[in-house]
């Protein structure tokens, strides 16, 4: 093989901070070559990002650095920032995480791009440079590059953001592409053809290529060998296939274990390690035993054409309404107790309008919303406050859902205060509560930024149980939380359903994670449920296409099934045409309408 | 007075909140992310490693550890002291005229000199320290109960359906319908009707004049914190608003409030100095540090330097205590590095 | 952009309105300037009709209904015409020729004192947060926060003080009263370096506090921008720091910095009213404390309508700038 691209050698990053020095990076050695794509892979805070702008250079000035990086024979640590200027965005590139705020929001796109070639040739006219612009942009597959290129970050979507910012990263075909989560603020779809793109990008210029991310899925897709890391240090490296096949450490085999599978049922069988977790926790579903059948078990939750319709106003001083946003538009579905439907969409679908509506416990703009039997519209103000018992929410993120300066008891009292429980009661639930979602009843004198976000989350489950409810609307309780803290969380929530025969209504984007816990999907569009069936039933045969088209793109945590699929995505689209689902607006227009289906998915 | 040099407006709520937030520096974040916080497969071990230290206890101790802090502390406690004291002692008052002395500097019996009325300097700073620590508190203490109902009721209801938008759209033209007013101007007409009543008048009419920037950051912060979902969770329980103001909102941005008081007295204070020094401020038979700077004379320096200079280390003493106590709050800020 | 600069402008307008209409209601209740006529001031009897003509011209009778005169003074003011000055000095000027007479003399010293403050501070508080804890910036903020500490009558002393220090050293020094010699022929030389002298040291008091305040909020910004995102982006493309704040953070600094632009102009205002009444410049500041000290209540509302306006005009240059800056809002 040829001398690397790069090596990094004993690299240790530390920084000052009120605790003491926090250690970053701690020895990280690797190399990587020409046409080599490296994944670093780790969870929140193992310095993964840090490693990175290390090589970049980018390292605020507060962190002190030591050990060795080459980069095709130069010594990085021994250059200024004005001689590292010039290999920046030359001979290496950088993307960014969130393509909102990695963009001057004041520059227009084709001058940002413009920008990157002119100063590395500042004999290419204003002129030329621009029209490169363009040209970048129709190669990262942006329609109307021309007109696209004078406007600016704000009128972009996501997706089109992060194509703006490879189009930057691929300007002056760079040795070295770096790319630092570059998919985590995107929905899954546009996740897949921005990998797919940065996959192109490199194979064409042949670059070196290294992948910070949390998602084990992203890795098998992408990576030829793969970095693991843990708390600054590195646990293992080796092949792609290697890692994910035949991990050696025990915190790889844990990480893969806990990655949730869209494309595995209990009974697959599979090389790979990544998921197994996961089927534990389909076993816990499972073990609950029989349950009556669904038609005979009385209703939780009954929502009928539910409608929610934000108007779209102009004008500062009289305002006058010049459109609609049909944020909920007309969907019907039912949850039956000890029941999990999961309601699973793309950002801005109406999931959480949908959820929002419900907890009002209020009369919807249009529709009916019945929890327990009772119409939400026509409660008594005694019997909603009564009915706030019945109904509990847990939210996505658990550093904001608990009060900082309450400590943990108060905040699972919180409700049972508003119920007028007796104060023994309540002491001696909480007791119960705590143990319940695996915490110790010591913990409840501590305040929530004592815990880690799984722990947080999990007294924000006890909070949501106190009163005993018969429905819990969980919104994306495990977005915000690492991979391996989301496996226990799923497995406790399971166990709570079994246990409990409570009710969830799970609200998430993820297809993947609510694969082994919920009993039925709702796949949401756009305002409208498109598709609503048995969990195995829609994972098997999806009936709507824009269900396939969500299946589809969730990443396989498994190298050679991703391969299998990756020539399959090749065959039927070429990237340059890939359109940008986010992008085109009127495509709801032409959403088909729903199906007939047969027993078992239900028409709205 | 609106005095837009004001040192509290520096600190924008969204500022404040964003940059004691971790994730809000990307590489800072990811770094300092405690890696104790990470969470074990096994949460029911007993894992939280960062020792029990509640936000205030932090608080305290950052600001004990600020030198600036102590410094401040110092010179306002010795100026207290002098302002509560020194006139029972000293054997000149304010208005006693030594006229054969008139414009002398300091001796052992007029301390800080005479002016050229033959009034003895220190007796009429003395006094006017007294007075301009009174304003200045009792401005600051009402500044911040106006700023605070204003603020937090717009902040609160502006998310409450149509009508509250609307009760929060006119809340906010008040606040800059009070911004636009000429306030020296206002003030320089109410006041000496007012002070014909009493000169605690002062009081009210300076904090009438002063709330609207606090009042604007409260109602962002306010803003901010119903849409947390701690809150949107305590709504969705059944508890009622008011209880959730008393119970989540405001301890929640209390730590600010201290702050802002601290730095209003200061504010309150230049403002009334300044309205007494034209004359519009507090009148006979009262003295405030403003009118006794009034009787500056700039061929005898000793006229003017003392006052000025215990006005200075009044003002600054409570700037430092308060940045110091910024600060504490969130020490990444580094508006208030000194 | 022009729609939205419009839409601000009405706001600032009916704003303008609101305020100098409750200015001169305030001063037309609270003031009495009919106290002219009375003893202990007038020294003999005022028969009823003179005292009432008197009252009438004036638009300050108190036995018109307060609503009444201030009809008539709306009317007035659609015309242009502002009143005549009242009060306790029986003078009668056009309130209208009292501001033309002063707006040059006020106008000057706010116009200079806030741009020269707004550009020093722009700059230091830029300069203090890029190279933040170095000398220049510590010695930046530690003297902005004293200069922040003291009121402006005191800043006045001190450089009144020092001029004068400097004129018993040297004899030679700026001159510390009037704006313009009334000895020296109109339009020489001579007058107008008068004049220009005259002009640095109010300059110098005004520039100082709008630069001390004006200092840490762009210190506050900068380092806000500093942290940012794009600005990483910016210096991964290849821009050493440099480049990178001037082309890009230098403008997304500015852009928050519009905002406290709209209040600097009202700032400067108070401060050129101890500047006019302790350098002894006859300007809008000095005519407004004398307004009310004698209970003039045209020539109040006067001074009102010219702050308003002034404050209106700074906001909404404040618009255009950010306007001009940021392409989201426009």
């Amino acid at each position: 093989m040829s001398d690397p691209i790069l090596s990094v050698r004993d690299l240790s990053v530390t920084f000052p901070s009120e605790y003491g020095t926090v250690q970053a990076v701690q020895d990280l050695s690797y190399e990587v070559h020409q046409g080599e794509a490296l994944a670093i892979v780790g969870e929140s805070g193992s310095g993964k990002s840090v490693s990175s702008l290390a090589v970049m250079g980018l390292l605020p000035k507060s962190a002190s650095i030591s050990g060795e990086i080459d980069l095709m024979g130069k010594k990085l640590f021994t250059m200024d920032d004005k001689q590292l200027s010039t290999l920046r965005g030359n001979t290496i590139s950088m993307i960014f995480q969130d393509p909102l705020s990695a963009l001057t929001p004041v520059y227009q796109i084709g001058r940002q791009i413009a920008e990157v070639v002119r100063i590395h040739h500042p004999s290419v006219s204003a002129d030329k440079a621009h029209r490169r612009a363009v040209e970048l942009l129709d190669a990262v597959g942006i329609p109307e590059p021309q007109r696209r290129a004078k406007q600016y970050p704000h009128e972009f979507s996501g997706g089109m953001r992060q194509r703006a910012m490879i189009a930057m990263a691929i300007a002056n075909e760079p040795e070295l592409i770096i790319a630092d989560e570059p998919t985590t603020a995107l929905d899954v779809t546009i996740q897949a053809q921005v990998m797919e793109l940065l996959k192109s990008a490199q194979e064409m210029l042949g670059a070196a290529t290294v992948l910070i991310t949390h998602d084990m899925g992203v890795v098998a897709g992408f990576a030829d060998r793969v970095l693991v890391m843990k708390e600054a240090r590195m646990v293992e490296t080796g092949g792609v296939d290697e890692i994910f096949y035949r991990p050696r450490a025990e915190y790889t085999r844990s990480l893969l274990s806990a990655v949730p599978r869209v494309d595995l049922s209990g009974a697959d069988e599979t090389d790979a390690v990544a998921g197994s977790a996961m089927l534990d926790l389909a076993k816990i579903v499972e073990s609950a035993g029989p349950k009556a059948p669904r038609e005979k078990r009385p209703k939780v939750l009954e929502v009928t054409d539910l409608h929610r319709i934000y108007p779209i106003t102009k004008g500062a001083l009289v305002r006058r309404k010049v459109g609609e946003q049909r944020a909920v538009d007309g969907i019907s579905f039912d949850i039956r107790e000890g029941e999990c439907l999961a309601l699973v969409g793309e950002s801005g679908c109406g999931k959480t309008t949908t959820l929002m509506e419900i907890m009002q416990l209020r009369a919807p703009q249009q529709g009916s919303i019945k929890i327990a039997g009772k119409e939400t519209g026509n409660l008594s103000r005694q019997e909603r406050a009564a009915m706030r018992a019945d109904v509990s929410i847990v939210f996505q993120d658990p550093m904001a859902s608990l009060d900082p300066r309450m400590p943990i008891a108060d905040i699972i009292k919180e409700p049972m205060r508003v119920q007028r429980y007796s104060e023994k009661r309540m002491n001696e639930r909480v007791d119960w509560l705590l143990s319940m979602v695996g915490l110790l009843p010591e913990h409840a004198a501590r305040f929530p930024t004592e815990f880690s976000g799984g722990q947080r989350q999990r007294v924000g489950v006890a909070r949501a149980l106190a009163c005993d409810p018969k429905l819990i609307v969980l919104d994306e309780p495990t977005s915000a939380l690492d991979v391996t803290v989301q496996a226990g969380v799923l497995a406790m929530l399971a166990d709570l359903k079994a246990r409990l025969g409570v009710s969830f209504l799970f609200v998430s984007h993820d297809l993947s994670v609510v694969r082994h816990i919920s009993d039925r999907i709702a796949v949401m569009r756009r305002g409208k449920i498109v598709e609503l069936g048995d969990t195995d039933e829609v994972f098997a045969h999806p009936q709507h296409e824009y269900s396939r088209e969500l299946l589809a793109a969730v990443p396989i945590p498994d190298p050679e099934k991703a391969r299998q699929r990756r020539r399959q995505v090749i065959d039927r689209q070429a990237f340059e045409g890939a359109e940008d689902l986010d992008a085109d607006d009127d495509a709801a227009a032409a959403d088909p309408p729903n199906r007939d289906t047969d027993g078992s998915h239900a028409t709205n | 007075m609106t005095n837009p040099g004001d040192i509290r407006s520096t600190a924008d709520a969204s500022e404040l909140r964003r940059r004691s937030d971790p994730d809000a520096n990307p590489v800072l974040g990811s770094a300092l992310d405690d890696p104790n916080l990470q969470e074990d497969a096994v949460p029911a071990q007993d894992g939280p490693a960062i020792e029990s230290m509640s936000r205030g206890e932090l608080l305290r101790r950052r600001f004990l550890r600020n030198r600036s802090a102590w410094i401040g502390m110092i010179i306002f406690a010795v100026l207290v002291l002098m302002a509560i004291f020194a006139p029972m002692f000293y054997q000149y008052g304010p208005f006693e005229r030594d006229l054969r002395n008139s414009l002398t500097g300091p001796t052992q019996y007029h301390w800080f000199g005479v002016n050229e009325n033959g009034l003895d300097i220190f007796a009429r700073t003395m006094q006017g320290l007294r007075i301009s620590l009174v304003i200045g508190l009792g401005t600051a203490v009402l500044t911040t109960f106006l700023a605070l109902i204003v603020g937090i009721t717009a902040g609160y209801i502006g998310g409450k359906g149509k009508w509250g938008a609307i009760g929060d759209g006119a809340l906010v033209n008040l606040i800059n319908l009070f911004l636009v007013i000429p306030s020296l101007l206002l003030l320089m007409l109410f006041s000496p009707v007012l002070q014909r009543a009493s000169w605690l008048w002062m009081i009210p009419l300076l904090a009438l004049f002063a709330w609207m920037l606090t009042a604007r950051v409260l109602r962002a912060m306010t803003q901010q914190l119903v849409r947390t979902e701690y809150v949107e969770a305590a709504k969705f329980m059944g508890v009622n608003p008011i209880v959730t103001m008393v119970r989540h909102i405001i301890p929640n941005i209390a730590s600010w409030i201290i702050i802002d008081t601290t730095l209003g007295v200061s504010a309150a204070i230049l403002g009334e100095t300044g309205l007494s020094f034209i004359g519009f401020g507090i009148q006979y038979p009262q003295v405030s540090l403003g009118t006794v700077l009034q009787d500056y004379n700039i061929s005898a320096p000793y006229t003017w330097i003392p006052p000025a200079a215990v006005l200075a280390a009044l003002v600054i003493s409570i700037n430092l205590m308060g940045e110091a106590l910024r600060d504490a709050l969130d020490p990444t800020s580094g508006s208030s590095r000194l | 952009m022009a729609r939205f600069v419009a839409i601000r402008v009405l706001t600032y307008v009916i704003l303008a309105f609101l305020a100098t209409s409750f200015a001169y209601l305030l001063a037309a209740a609270l003031m009495n300037p009919q106290e002219v006529l009375y003893p202990p001031i007038a020294t003999e009897p005022v028969p009823y009709e003179t005292a009432q003509h008197y009252l009438n011209v004036r638009n300050v009778n108190p036995d018109t209904p307060l609503m009444e005169r201030y009809a008539r003074w709306l009317g007035g003011l659609v015309r242009g015409d502002l009143g005549v000055t009242t009060g306790t000095n029986k003078s009668m000027v056009p309130v209208v020729d009292e501001l033309a007479n002063r707006i040059p003399i006020s106008l000057r010293l706010v116009i200079l004192g806030t741009i020269i403050g707004t550009v020093a501070g722009v700059l230091l508080g830029m300069v203090a947060a890029v190279a933040r804890d170095s000398i220049g910036d510590r010695l930046t903020t530690l003297l902005a926060f004293f200069i922040l500490s003291l009121p402006t009558p005191v800043i006045i002393l001190i450089v009144q003080q020092t001029n004068q220090g400097i004129m018993d050293a040297t004899g030679w020094g700026l001159p510390a009263i009037n704006p313009v010699n009334p000895l020296l022929p109109e339009g020489s030389w001579a007058s107008w370096k008068y004049q220009i002298e005259a002009l640095v040291m109010p300059t110098i008091v005004l520039s100082l506090t709008a630069a001390a305040s004006y200092s840490r909020y762009m210190k506050v910004t900068t380092l806000d921008v500093l942290g940012s995102d794009y600005l990483r982006t910016a210096r991964a493309k290849g821009l050493t720091r440099g480049q990178a704040m001037n082309r890009h953070g230098l403008r997304m600094a500015l852009i928050p910095m519009g905002q406290y632009f709209a209040f600097a102009v009202g700032a400067a205002f108070t401060g050129s009213l101890f500047v006019e009444l302790m350098f002894n410049w006859q300007g809008v500041g000095r005519f407004a404390v004398s307004s009310i000290g004698m209970a003039d209540v045209n020539g109040t509302a006067g001074v009102v309508l010219y702050t308003a306006i002034l404050t209106l005009l700074s906001a909404t240059l404040a618009d255009i700038l950010q306007g001009a800056l940021d392409p989201r809002i426009r």
